[in-house]
């Protein structure tokens, strides 16, 4: 029994998630594009912020009384693209990537030190799990990265559906979801089109079934981790998700959806788009000054994501209909 | 020690650190409230459960007490526009706009409750809207 169950773990961690060495380097790319896009520059703000409304969590801050000096904050951003563009050109790929996470990792400590926390972490989580992962295109090729990731994404995903599974969101009483989108089309300057027209139109079982199909999703994906033909599956429906999010709620959860890239042959998406690439990262540095271009690029990453799962989708249909 | 060796340890590690984790925070207190319960059942309620009431933030005069509400200068158009986060309830509003009452803010009051206090603020949603709707309730305990 006990030697079963060493083969199963062996065979999720050496097995499970082999990849081509093509498709982990496609991804190293669009992930260092991807980096560059959603980050950078990042909390510069930061210094000019007056120390009474530094209020750390117990962390990397915790030892500091007041948010850190200009220079610190550019020097960070500045070793961040530095390895965005190591990592993109796949040099040292495994220093890159733990040069990457650290210094995001700094860099979001500081923007989280004044009571606001984005649930990101699974960015440069992805870069430390990947570090040795053969994602630089060279072997050996190591399956138990991709793993391990797929671990923490599920891990992440379950600590977001506990609280709602212990808060009530699977109760007929509650429509959490419409709570929230009315809470945002309340509080928030403006509600995308999708968020103000569910509220006017979508009936209340709809609103039930989001509550459910949320939590299920969440819940699900750690046990989706154990293959991944299933973890595909739950990231095709979590990407549908994040587009709906994005639609009704105006939030894009960008780093997520960049990272779900890892688990599917991705230079079969970057070889049309080889070109595109390149750009896009200059593209973000030209205009990385223009104040709303990241909640952009964001807003782009999430809609394209979307739109390649409905087209996936699609196509399933279609070829499940075609068959005899 | 083998690589995959290593990697096995590394792998039954997880739920140990996940476990320290969890003790860690719970013996600490989380930093920011958790939210326990966003639930929608007819009005703009929502719960939430701190566990580490902070004072908040004074503009004008005007004071909201909330249990745990920080002020942040969001992104990078900090002049323009301030997110007051409440972990889940913010408001963005452009400091220049003063057409509104403060943050909308009808009236905020705590009550004490059994479990600690309750946190209640009502606002006007629009001009046109007469009535105050109530914006937020918060459980702190």
């Amino acid at each position: 029994m006990l030697g079963r169950i060493n083969d199963s773990i062996d065979r999720w961690l050496f097995e499970e998630y082999r990849m081509p060495a093509v498709d982990l380097a496609a991804f190293r790319k669009l992930y260092a594009v991807a980096a560059v896009a959603i980050y950078f520059p990042r909390a510069l703000w930061a210094s000019s912020v007056p120390a009474s409304l530094w209020n750390t969590p117990p962390g990397l801050t915790s030892w500091m009384d007041g948010p850190p000096p200009l220079w610190v904050m550019v020097a960070l951003n500045g070793l961040f693209l530095w390895f965005c563009v190591a990592l993109y050109f796949g040099e040292d790929a495994p220093a890159a990537s733990i040069g990457l996470g650290v210094t995001l990792i700094l860099i979001n400590a500081v923007r989280y030190s004044f009571g606001k926390i984005d649930h990101d972490i699974i960015f440069p989580l992805a870069a430390f799990c990947l570090a040795f992962s053969g994602w630089s295109g060279k072997p050996p090729v190591r399956p138990w990265c991709l793993a391990f990731l797929a671990l923490a994404l599920g891990i992440g995903m379950f600590t977001a559906a506990w609280p709602k599974l212990a808060g009530g969101w699977l109760s007929f009483d509650t429509l959490a979801v419409k709570q929230t989108t009315l809470r945002h089309e309340l509080a928030s300057p403006w509600t995308p089109l999708g968020g103000q027209a569910a509220l006017a139109y979508a009936p209340d079982w709809l609103w039930e079934v989001q509550d459910w199909a949320a939590v299920l999703l969440e819940a699900g994906m750690i046990v989706a981790a154990f293959r991944l033909k299933w973890l595909r599956a739950m990231l095709i429906v979590a990407l549908l998700f994040h587009w709906g999010v994005l639609l009704t709620i105006g939030i894009a959860f960008s780093f997520n959806v960049a990272v779900y890239a890892a688990f599917f042959p991705t230079s079969r998406i970057v070889k049309p788009a080889a070109a595109m690439l390149p750009v896009a990262a200059l593209m973000s540095l030209a205009l990385c000054h223009w104040q709303n271009w990241q909640a952009f690029a964001s807003q782009t990453i999430v809609m394209l994501g979307g739109l390649m799962a409905l087209g996936y989708l699609l196509q399933l249909i279609a070829t499940t209909l075609r068959r005899p | 020690m083998t690589e995959r060796r290593l990697v096995r340890w590394v792998l039954f590690s997880v739920p140990v650190v996940c476990a320290l984790q969890w003790a860690v925070v719970r013996k600490v207190g989380e930093p920011y409230p958790a939210v326990i319960m966003p639930s929608f059942a007819g009005d703009a309620t929502a719960e939430l459960t701190l566990l580490k009431p902070t004072l908040v933030f004074t503009r004008g005069g005007n004071e909201i007490r909330t249990a745990s509400a920080y002020q942040l200068f969001d992104g990078q158009d900090m002049g323009v526009q301030y997110t007051l986060v409440n972990h889940g309830l913010h408001w963005r509003r452009k400091l220049d706009d003063e057409a509104r009452d403060w943050l909308w803010a009808k009236s905020v009051a705590i009550e004490p409750s059994a479990d600690g206090a309750i946190l209640r603020w009502t606002r006007e949603y629009h001009s046109s809207e007469k009535q105050p709707v109530c914006l937020g309730e918060l459980t702190i305990r």
